[in-house]
């Protein structure tokens, strides 16, 4: 009851406290922090396991803010209230985020030691952590909108953190930009849902998908366009990359684990838009194969170890929207159980490997991976770390991975040979990607004499998200939102190709980067093909620069007319004003004003 | 007859005493200019009957006001200006087309005009008494129009 | 056909637009008060002939009151010349140019 409220309020309030905390004592801003995130994890958990029956309720009485819709031609006036959903899958994802959050709010408290500003940095991120399970807990599309858009600015502003740095100022604008694509999108299909339907509760617009009047099909690329902008699905992925400039818990906890699976979130709350139409639906396995490699394919090439883990998250993501879209074939319970189970072993080993990397970034100071090696003997803890994160990652049975790929697979086994076959080449690549990254790193010769383990607020975390990638398919492998998709033991195809693929992987991985490491140079050296490859998906296969070019050639007239008009001459500006009167004045002759 | 000859010749000299005033290079002549064209703007109130208004005119505008400039360019040394070439045709194609629309009004105001009957209602109220000049809409709306023209050109022209 | 009031009308709105164009080009800002006094000559011009006898008159035309707006007209439009002759005075004072376009702040 009280519970679905606090769980999203209580970090909202608490961040500007932090602000307070932090005049009193520079150092107490953390553990305030850490204070808050774990009273948040505890609601979260607890109301995880208190929950029985799904209910929505809403401030009764009390409207927040009122609107006016034209319902069936006539206008009246429809109250918009806070409205708060608990079902399964809501009360599932509040317990995900608040637990992943709290363990990597420690985490940042460990890897942020020596930054300044932390007090602004505990505010946004609790701030975000706050909208984050206000987005999953809403009950209504306007409200889950308004805590889209809450995310969407802290998470430009995370990215932002190190003002002093322009890449980072770049990168965070960037990201806002064009995630503000897919927020208009999800707007337009939210305005059109409330002037044609009059409601945006999302249990109404669900019970009445189909009916007719309202274009569901638009709506339904709209908010799949949304999605898009916001779990970095091509071609709205560019920003994510380069959001790596923001600190590492951000990457983790933004941009690994949380924020790009409010698209996932969103597609499988309205599901039933999309089981409308076999259009949507492919669509959205179309837009999921397409991110599935190009994610893979760019993450194969990239050399800085956090922009192989982003690549790998678009990866990923695509591979959860893939699930997400073959709903139209193998029945959309199993299809969108498979996906939230894969959206949190994702956020789970994800999150762990972003730890990781951030622990060896902090330790060497460095973030190519050229530049690392041989770390397994030194950095023991985070060499397990990323260990585990990589052999989930790839779905090694029994890691939590492997049961969330098998049931994709499988599923796309009876959609179709070729839906099958990309995912298959989906897990290569990622396979491939993991395991160079981790030879890279831990493996092969060191090249730095002094690197310590990190501190035991980053150890501690890394370590409870191992067990949890370990164990965690017992505890999550009964639920009962998860049992459609588990409901039929791994197949003897897609157990022993994603093991093959896994072996595979690795296999190239210990001969090119280990064993054979000099040829391998060589080989890249000499090739002009592999370079040119290299090269091509190393600036992300095209799209930074074609959108660059798009923007760079509206801007350039529109700044040209711009300067012109506000010259500060007087003559023009007389001439301006003279002009605008004229026209007005004519407007009004006619009769048009 | 006469007086609209008369109004005519005036009328035409009070033009051209302006243009010069509006494009002469110098200063000073622009000065003498208008001091002529506020006099003969005078002389046209007082023979049309009003002569407290003409002398108005001519004390304040004539007497007043061009001595005030006469200090004032005193004071800022003679500047010299250039109009340009480019400007000098726009303005003069724009002067073409409203003399030539002027004449079309006199001529055959049905083909450029509208007729008086067509304005009956009036939205516009506190307007409606320039709706009074019912053939002078276009009038009024292409001088407006070709001025526009002109002001426009300016902005978009290269010379800051 | 042509009454001496259709002929002064249409000469004051050419004076009131000649000078509107006149003010945005002027490169000196002497001219661009002598090209205010044009439009101002102008809009007299027309307020006198609207109460001249013909088809142009106004509603309220009678000769008394349309006289009486010229001449306050006149009044007004002086003091305002006045002032912005003040104004250029000192803007030469500060700048020590009186062509508008050297005389901005704003960047290109």
């Amino acid at each position: 009851m009280l519970e679905a409220w606090l769980v999203w309020l209580v970090p909202l309030i608490g961040a500007p406290l932090v602000l307070l905390v932090s005049f009193v004592d520079s150092r107490g801003s953390k553990w305030f922090a850490i204070g808050v995130s774990g009273l948040t994890a505890a609601i979260g958990l607890y109301q995880a396991l208190v929950f029985s029956q799904p209910y929505t309720e809403s401030l009764g009485g009390w409207s927040i803010f009122q609107a006016y819709a034209k319902v069936s031609g006539q206008l009246s006036q429809v109250k918009v209230l806070a409205e708060v959903n608990v079902d399964g899958l809501s009360v599932l994802l509040a317990a995900f985020v608040s637990i992943l959050s709290f363990v990597i709010v420690v985490y940042a408290a460990g890897n942020m030691k020596h930054e300044k500003g932390q007090a602004r940095f505990y505010s946004l991120v609790l701030v975000f952590i706050g909208a984050m399970l206000g987005l999953v807990m809403a009950g209504n599309l306007l409200q889950l909108y308004l805590f889209w858009e809450i995310v969407g600015i802290c998470s430009a502003l995370l990215i932002a953190f190190w003002t002093d740095r322009e890449s980072a100022r770049k990168a965070g604008v960037k990201a806002f930009v064009v995630t503000r694509f897919g927020d208009i999108a999800l707007l337009l299909a939210v305005i059109m849902l409330f002037t044609t339907l009059g409601t945006t509760n999302i249990g109404a617009i669900n019970s009445s998908v189909g009916a007719a009047g309202v274009n569901w099909v638009l709506i339904g690329v709209l908010i799949l366009i949304g999605a898009m902008g916001k779990s970095a699905q091509v071609p709205f992925h560019v920003w994510l990359p380069d959001a790596m400039e923001g600190p590492t818990p951000v990457s983790a906890l933004i941009h690994a684990a949380t924020m790009v699976n409010a698209g996932v979130y969103l597609v499988v709350r309205m599901y039933p838009i999309y089981a409308s139409s076999v259009v949507l639906s492919t669509s959205v396995l179309v837009v999921g194969l397409t991110s599935l490699l190009v994610g893979g394919a760019c993450a194969c090439a990239a050399d800085d170890f956090k922009r192989i883990l982003a690549y790998s998250t678009i990866s990923q993501l695509g591979l959860m929207f893939a699930a997400v879209g073959l709903g139209g074939v193998v029945g959309w319970k199993i299809a969108t159980s498979g996906a939230i189970y894969q959206l949190i072993s994702q956020g789970l080993f994800k999150a762990l490997a972003f730890m990781a990397a951030g622990s060896v970034i902090e330790a060497l100071g460095t973030r190519k991976i050229d530049e690392m090696g041989g770390l397994a003997r030194r950095m023991k803890y985070t060499y397990v770390a990323f260990l585990f994160a990589a052999l989930a990652m790839v779905g090694l049975p029994p890691l939590i991975g492997f049961w969330t790929k098998d049931a994709i697979l499988s599923a796309a086994a009876t959609y179709g040979a070729a839906a099958f076959l990309v995912i298959i080449l989906g897990s290569i690549l990622t396979s491939f990607y993991s395991f160079r990254a981790l030879v890279k790193v831990f493996h092969g010769p060191s090249r730095e004499r002094e690197v310590r383990e990190s501190g035991w607020l980053m150890v501690v975390p890394m370590m409870a998200l191992v067990v949890l990638v370990v164990v965690g398919w017992v505890g999550l492998g009964g639920q009962s939102l998860f049992a459609p998709s588990l409901s039929e033991a791994p197949s003897i195809l897609t157990a022993t190709s994603t093991v093959a693929v896994v072996l595979l992987g690795f296999a190239i991985c210990y001969f090119a980067f280990q064993a054979r490491s000099e040829a391998t140079a060589r080989l890249m050296q000499s090739s002009a093909f592999l370079k040119d490859a290299k090269g091509l998906l190393l600036e992300g296969i095209g799209f930074d620069r074609f959108y660059s070019y798009i923007i760079r050639s509206i801007l350039g007239p529109l700044t040209r007319l711009a300067t012109g008009l506000q010259s500060g001459d007087l003559g023009k500006n007389v001439a301006l004003l003279f002009s605008v009167l004229v026209v007005l004045l004519m407007l009004a002759v006619t009769g048009v004003i | 007859m006469a007086s609209e000859l008369l109004s005519i010749a005036i009328s035409a000299v009070i033009l051209a005493t302006v243009l010069v005033a509006l494009f002469s290079k110098k200063v000073s002549v622009s000065l003498i200019a208008l001091f002529w064209a506020s006099t003969l703007s005078g002389v046209v109130f007082t023979a049309y009957g009003d002569a407290l208004v003409g002398l108005m005119q001519i004390v304040t505008f004539s007497g007043a006001v061009s001595v005030l400039f006469l200090t004032v360019i005193l004071m800022t040394g003679e500047s010299k200006l250039d109009i340009g070439a480019t400007r000098l045709g726009i303005m003069a194609v724009a002067g073409a087309l409203v003399l030539v629309i002027l004449a079309l009004t006199q001529v055959a105001p049905g083909l450029v005009g509208l007729s008086p009957s067509e304005y009956t209602d009036v939205s516009l109220t506190t307007f409606s008494f320039l709706w009074q000049f019912r053939p002078w809409d276009l009038l009024i709306l292409v001088t407006v129009f070709a001025s526009a023209m002109v002001t426009v050109a300016n902005l978009f022209s290269r010379e800051t | 056909m042509v009454t001496d009031q259709i002929v002064f009308m249409s000469t004051g709105i050419l004076l009131v637009f000649l000078g509107i164009a006149s003010i945005s080009y002027s490169k000196n800002l002497i001219k661009t008060v002598m090209s205010f006094q044009v439009v101002l000559l102008g809009a007299n011009l027309a307020l006198f002939s609207s109460g001249l006898n013909g088809s142009l008159s106004t509603v309220v035309g009678t000769r008394l009151t349309t006289d009486s707006f010229v001449f306050l007209s006149i009044l007004v439009g002086a003091s305002v010349e006045a002032v912005g002759l003040a104004i250029v005075v000192n803007v030469y004072r500060k700048y020590g140019t009186l062509n508008p376009s050297e005389i901005r702040k704003l960047r290109h």
